[in-house]
């Protein structure tokens, strides 16, 4: 079968290793981490990405719900398969029941993995995605007054303290300097450091085109993704209206 | 004679320095307080949002902005409760169990007071006992802010919570939309600030 892969550069080295395995034709295009930064942009450059690739078996999206960017895409002529994960968090772990497990209790705790330390996310990124978020450049722009205040605002306590970061290493990545980052920068910030074994079973399945219901959705031609809000389900389909497509692309 | 469009431009880049001396001039001069907050603050705070939204403006601006027009409103405050109006309405807001992020909850917060609600700022992640505690402090609108789709179904339980009573829960935050509050059976959601005062100006009947 012919694939068309379409995945969050967060996957880089998990997409290629499970991508060696697969017994199907893939063509795999990777978008940005920083993406996620604007859910609402992303969705239009999802959609736009499926809009374009008719010529394959079914387009696969590496990607979670993520902060509602998948809520609204929708399959053309051909079928899109999407693991049912709020975010990467979930992927990374292999399923969204442990996910919950872990995460549920408080889910505002930030979690990285090799591909968040290469490609930059807030905890980052320096001053990349949200700009002057690491201190000298906060200082730089804003003089230390107000940089003392964002960097407060972008570090929020709970109970007067930072939540611990989760580094998930999947065993077959190898990923010691990265996870050797983020330890320094837990350390830097004085928030606890933990380490998450994680799974490459989702992106696998994925790849291998083994969907199960239980775990991908699979919108088929003339379907849309609609978010449940919940942690069970998470993702759902629902017919596409053109009266339905044409609010999604106003909002 | 009150600088608005320097009062537009303090708080837009964030100078709270600034807007404190304009205030505080325009305050001395006895400045209508309507006008600073119609012509001045509201206008530049939705100029900010607005920036944010077409990814012009990054979060630290929008954060500074933000302390810029808390200063301002917090020099009007007294002034208001002195002048002895009545308050036009009650509102508890917070970001629900779970969730952490608050910048969006503060805007809403910021605009709602600007237009001259009441606002009961429970922080961020409150459960249902803190919005029963805003309640019994006379609160008839909650207002919930969820930036993670895991703390979403947490929006269900309180309008599941406050069904039956004469308390109106609404709800937004990014990844919130109308099919959700329609879902879950809220009684309204905005997609950005500006909506959230035309949403509880609309659920106390008021013309807006
Ligand atoms: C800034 C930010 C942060 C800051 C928060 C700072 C703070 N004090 O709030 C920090 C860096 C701490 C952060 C952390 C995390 N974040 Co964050 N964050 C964001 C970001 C980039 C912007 C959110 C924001 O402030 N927007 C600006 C405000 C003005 O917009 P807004 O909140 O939508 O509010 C407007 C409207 O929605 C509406 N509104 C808001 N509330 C209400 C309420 C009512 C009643 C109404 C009517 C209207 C309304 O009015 C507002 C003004 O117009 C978003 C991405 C995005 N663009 O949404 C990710 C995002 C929300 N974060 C995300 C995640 C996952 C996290 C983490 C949990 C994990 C991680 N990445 O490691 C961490 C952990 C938290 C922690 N304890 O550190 C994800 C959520 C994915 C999901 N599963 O849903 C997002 C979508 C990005 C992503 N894909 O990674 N984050």
């Amino acid at each position: 079968m012919k694939f068309k892969v379409i995945s969050c550069n967060v996957f880089s080295h998990e997409l290629s290793y499970a991508a060696m395995e697969s017994p199907h034709h893939l063509t795999i295009e990777f978008l940005e981490l920083g993406e996620h930064a604007h859910p609402a942009e992303l969705r239009r450059k999802l959609q736009e990405k499926i809009d374009r690739s008719p010529e394959f078996d079914a387009i696969l999206l590496a990607y979670g719900l993520c902060g509602s960017a998948a809520d609204g895409l929708c399959a053309r002529s051909i079928p899109v398969v999407i693991p049912r994960s709020h975010d990467c968090c979930g992927i990374l772990l292999g399923s969204r029941r442990r996910f919950e497990e872990i995460f549920s209790p408080m889910p505002s705790t930030p979690f990285g993995s090799i591909g968040f330390v290469e490609h930059g996310d807030y905890y980052f990124s320096d001053g990349e995605m949200i700009l002057g978020d690491g201190w000298e450049a906060l200082v730089e722009q804003y003089g230390e007054e107000d940089a003392r205040y964002i960097y407060e605002a972008m570090h929020p306590k709970l109970n007067g303290e930072l939540r611990p970061i989760f580094f998930i290493q999947i065993p077959e990545i190898p990923c010691a300097e990265a996870m050797e980052r983020c330890r320094e920068h837990a350390e830097k910030e004085g928030r606890p450091f933990q380490t998450l074994q994680g799974s490459l079973h989702l992106i696998r399945a994925l790849l291998a085109g083994n969907w199960a219901e239980e775990e991908f959705l699979m919108v088929k031609p003339g379907e849309m993704i609609r978010q449940v809000g919940d942690w069970d389900r998470i993702l759902r389909t629902v017919p596409t209206t053109p009266a339905k497509e044409e609010k999604e692309k106003i909002k | 004679m009150t600088d608005f469009e320097a009062l537009r431009t303090a708080i837009i880049k964030g100078k709270r320095n600034d807007v404190t001396a304009i205030v505080q001039a325009a305050l001395e001069e006895k400045e209508d307080i309507n006008r600073l907050l119609d012509e001045g603050m509201i206008p530049a705070m939705r100029e900010i949002g607005d920036k944010f939204s077409r990814n012009e403006a990054y979060v630290p601006e929008l954060l500074i902005a933000a302390r810029a027009m808390q200063t301002g409103l917090a020099l009007l405050e007294p002034l208001i409760a002195a002048s002895g109006r009545k308050s036009i309405g009650k509102i508890a807001i917070g970001t629900v169990k779970g969730d952490l992020h608050d910048i969006g909850k503060n805007l809403v917060a910021i605009m709602l007071k600007g237009a001259g609600y009441d606002v009961i700022d429970l922080g961020v992640n409150c459960d249902t006992a803190k919005y029963d505690s805003a309640v019994k402090q006379g609160a008839d609108i909650v207002a919930c802010s969820s930036l993670l789709t895991t703390t979403m179904p947490y929006m269900r339980e309180v309008v599941e919570h406050f069904k039956g009573t004469h308390v109106k829960v609404i709800i937004g935050g990014a990844p919130v939309t109308q099919a959700f509050a329609d879902e879950i059976g809220a009684d309204g959601y905005s997609e950005d600030a500006n909506g959230a005062v035309k949403l509880v100006d609309s659920l106390y009947h008021r013309a807006s």
